[in-house]
């Protein structure tokens, strides 16, 4: 579908209006968030593409028809990733599963962002560490996943994270400590501390 | 991956899908915060009587009754209401949560501002005389409702043990009236130990005797009180 006149300029907030006077503008705001909101899908619950495409797809349709309850005190982004994180828990719940380790593509990343908040990872073997984080990260409980997730894989702030998760900022703070203590606890009890690697 | 903008797009038109009405939302947002207001207010409706409750109790009988200051201090608490406040703070903090900006505040803070809004509402509520309208319209109207608060009547139904309560029916000189108790049995007063000259009692009151029984049905009082306090009707 090609992208023509000023709307891929416009804000989302913006393009929220446009959609709601004509919905051929929605296509501007699915193009900005698909492959985003995809990682997010994936990262999330280890979906395959297809599956992860089905609920994305259920995503927009629902964002769409809640266009009107978009508050624009809000970011419209962490609007959009509440909506896509409930979808996402709910199509778990309702398939009974648990989420799946997938791939680490960011691993490096994640792992260069982490080594800022866990001291730990100066001494962790990087291999092992791209590895094994996914697992760990998936074995750690639902509140704890998410928030790191969205923090080290997704970049939000603690606001952004509170807005998403529905969650005061106190608490996301405490849930990330929290979160981080778990993490670090899991590397250190499976890992393998090799500084030449460093 | 599949154009899933292209693919949303065909979905949304076949499905004939539209947005919902902006008056949906707001319509679900302004009904928890109407239920929070709603709560909060019968919040302070449950602590304007726990201190009707508390503050017309008499709190120095327990050693007529062969009970312990602490056991006597026990049956006062007003459960029913405390346990009505618990569930009407819960509501309001459950619709409060529930609005739009709701979940920016810790919960801890939302509980405590929802007792202490209530608290404030009920102590205003006090003291602009409800307290015994909300106690009054309950015993009137609900079912089992004095059975679960702590029974006046039944406390002041024990002449053995010095109290006694009831309906001046006549006065028959400046130290004797005749009480009939709420059992509907006559009791014959006597004021001496008052020592007052005069009758402090009128036709038709509605009493509190404290005082001692001569075994028959002669009652020698120590000290008059109302039977409604506080504004009781």
């Amino acid at each position: 579908m090609p992208l023509n006149g000023d709307q891929p300029n416009k804000t989302d907030e913006e393009l929220v209006v446009l959609t709601l006077k004509d919905k051929e503008n929605y296509q501007y705001l699915i193009q900005r968030y698909k492959d985003k909101l995809m990682r997010y899908v994936v990262r999330l619950s280890g979906a395959k593409t297809e599956d992860a495409e089905d609920i994305l797809q259920e995503v927009f349709i629902k964002v769409y028809q809640k266009l009107n309850d978009f508050d624009p005190s809000l970011k419209f982004s962490s609007w959009i990733y509440r909506i896509t994180h409930n979808e996402t828990i709910d199509h778990l719940r309702k398939s009974k599963t648990r989420p799946q380790v997938v791939g680490f593509e960011s691993n490096l990343i994640i792992m260069d962002l982490l080594k800022a908040d866990l001291d730990i990872i100066k001494d962790i073997d990087k291999k092992y560490f791209a590895e094994n984080i996914e697992k760990i990260i998936s074995g750690l409980g639902e509140k704890y996943r998410d928030v790191i997730i969205l923090k080290y894989k997704e970049d939000k702030d603690y606001m952004e994270i509170s807005d998403i998760l529905k969650k005061p900022p106190g608490t996301v703070a405490t849930l990330l400590k929290r979160a981080k203590a778990q993490l670090k606890k899991e590397i250190l009890k499976n890992g393998h501390l090799l500084q030449n690697y460093v | 991956m599949s154009d899933i903008a292209k693919e949303t797009l065909k979905t949304i038109e076949e499905k004939n899908i539209t947005p919902e009405p902006r008056w949906h939302f707001l319509f679900k947002e302004y009904a928890f915060r109407f239920l929070f207001v709603v709560s909060t207010i019968l919040g302070g409706f449950a602590v304007t009587t726990m201190i009707f409750i508390l503050n017309g109790y008499d709190w120095d009988i327990y050693k007529y009754l062969n009970k312990s200051q602490f056991e006597y201090i026990l049956a006062a608490i007003p459960y029913l209401w405390i346990a009505t406040f618990i569930l009407f703070v819960v509501l309001a903090y459950y619709n409060f949560k529930n609005t739009r900006s709701g979940y920016k505040h810790e919960v801890l803070k939302l509980v405590l501002a929802s007792v202490l809004i209530s608290m404030a509402m009920g102590t205003i509520f006090f003291a602009a005389g409800l307290d015994s309208e909300i106690h009054e319209t309950f015993s009137e109207q609900v079912p089992f409702y004095e059975a679960l608060i702590y029974d006046k009547d039944d406390i002041w139904n024990n002449a053995e043990q010095g109290l006694l309560s009831g309906e001046v029916m006549e006065v028959k000189n400046r130290q004797e009236f005749i009480l009939k108790d709420f059992g509907g049995h006559l009791w014959q007063i006597d004021e001496k130990g008052l020592g007052t000259t005069t009758s402090s009692v009128q036709k038709g009151s509605e009493i509190k005797l404290i005082g001692d029984l001569d075994g028959g049905n002669i009652f020698f009082v120590k000290e008059i009180r109302p039977w409604h306090c506080c504004g009781e009707k």
